[in-house]
């Protein structure tokens, strides 16, 4: 019992570690690495995932969080997009990221407290982009609905 | 058919050079005709590792230039007969030499010999292209280090980009009661990062530059060091043998060992 509680006060900080933080740090390098997409991609990615599911629901791009991930040589992009209202009807194609962003709830929507989460995964093609500049790590806001053994938790 | 094996990291000083010193020697312990090339271009040292610097006349350079013949180059092991090095030049830079060229050197290589073991230069320009251009299998070595793991994984991208289909890693300098201290990544880590098969696990050892002082490859000796062993187990897994991997983990200290630790942790 004794013998327990100094050996818990002991491994206290293995959340923190420097090994878990050194491996949390490389998942998400690695996975931008992999992935080789510059800020600007990815960000006019974002922008059009973002445009054609606000056709069908409406998103509280406050709280959006795209990030990547890489397991097993296979990168993947998540995309967790908090619902606040499902359309009725889903807006025209052409509707631009504006228009969406201003267009007013209508009585007959259904709130929606839920969020959809998209998985994209990818195959690793790296060589063709050997010379393209590693994606830095702030381009992509981190996930945070996603480090159950992140440091400081 | 012959091996060719490439030996590369990205990173710089993780143990490419070491690692190819070893595998080759303990290669050619086991009966194996065996050349190792140095294609680190301007900063060789594969020979001093070896020891057979001062028996360098000509060099790779020299052979595709014309200015000597294939076997005029290769330098011969005196320990063991059937080690061969083919040297790396070391002035003459602006003869850049390009992965066709070195293509052909190796396959040349392969006709005479059971493993061509290829030693990368770091980084992932001309001098890594030429190294692979080659190969059909790499040796992928990384430390349990951010940036030695960051880069082998650019280099597994490069490698299957470039068609080495097989790439096992090994995982140098591990130092286990670090590990046991949750202030290294341990081999598990490094290679649930990597997601490439393991060929090696070899131990931080003082030995390494013992031997490399006097030339003379760990696995040369009668009673190898722990990272000597590791070296040689991996020989072994080369030639297709199914050997465990060396326990490395340090003995249990006890918990006053631990209330110690924590103490002078917490203090320093
Ligand atoms: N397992 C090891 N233990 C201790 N030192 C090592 C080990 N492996 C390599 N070293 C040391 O690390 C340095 C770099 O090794 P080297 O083989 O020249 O790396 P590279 O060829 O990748 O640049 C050398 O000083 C070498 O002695
Ligand atoms: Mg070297």
């Amino acid at each position: 019992m004794f013998m327990q509680l100094i050996g818990r006060l002991f491994n206290r900080n293995r959340e923190t570690s420097s090994r878990s933080a050194v491996k949390q740090r490389l998942q998400l390098v690695i996975a931008h690495d992999r992935a080789a997409l510059s800020p600007a991609t990815i960000e006019s990615m974002q922008k059009e995932i973002l445009a054609v599911v606000s056709r069908y629901v409406e998103i509280d791009t406050d709280k959006l969080n795209f990030s990547l991930k890489s397991s097993d040589r296979m990168t993947s992009l998540t995309a967790d997009l908090p619902i606040r209202r499902i359309r009725k009807t889903p807006l025209e194609p052409e509707a631009t990221a504006t228009e969406m962003g201003e267009a007013t709830a209508a009585k007959d929507e259904v709130l929606f407290n839920e969020t959809i989460a998209f998985d994209f995964e990818l195959e690793d093609q790296p060589g063709d982009q050997a010379d393209e500049m590693p994606m830095s790590s702030e381009s992509v806001p981190e996930n945070p609905g996603d480090k159950g053994d992140s440091i400081g938790n | 058919m012959s091996r060719i094996i490439v030996v590369t990291s990205g990173k710089g000083g993780v143990g490419k050079t070491t690692t190819t010193a070893n595998l080759g020697m303990a290669l050619a312990k086991r009966g194996k005709k065996v050349i190792l090339i140095d294609a680190d271009f301007g900063l060789r040292n594969l020979d001093l590792l070896l020891g057979l610097e001062n028996r360098i006349v000509y060099t790779a350079v020299e052979v595709l230039a014309g200015e000597c013949r294939l076997d005029q180059a290769i330098v011969r092991d005196k320990r063991q007969s059937t080690l061969a090095l083919m040297p790396a030049a070391q002035h003459r830079l602006k003869d850049a030499i390009q992965p066709r060229q070195m293509r052909q050197l190796v396959l040349a290589l392969a006709k005479k010999f059971d493993y061509v073991i290829v030693d990368c230069p770091a980084g992932i320009e001309q001098g890594f292209q030429n190294a692979i251009a080659a190969a059909r299998e790499a040796i992928v070595v990384t430390t349990p280090e951010i940036a030695a793991v960051r880069d082998a994984d650019r280099v597994v991208g490069l490698l299957e980009a470039g068609g080495v289909r097989s790439i096992r890693l090994i995982v140098n300098r591990l130092r286990s009661h670090m590990v046991a201290a949750n202030d290294m990544m341990s081999v598990e880590d490094v290679q649930e990062l990597l997601a490439i098969p393991l060929i090696g696990i070899v131990p931080d050892d003082e030995q390494v530059i013992v031997s490399t002082n006097r030339g003379e490859p760990l696995v040369l000796s009668e009673d190898p060091s722990l990272a000597g062993q590791a070296f040689d187990n991996i020989a072994s897994r080369l030639e297709g043998k199914d050997v465990e991997f060396l326990d490395l983990s340090p003995p249990d200290d006890g918990w006053l060992t631990r209330v110690k630790n924590f103490f002078t942790r917490r203090l320093f």
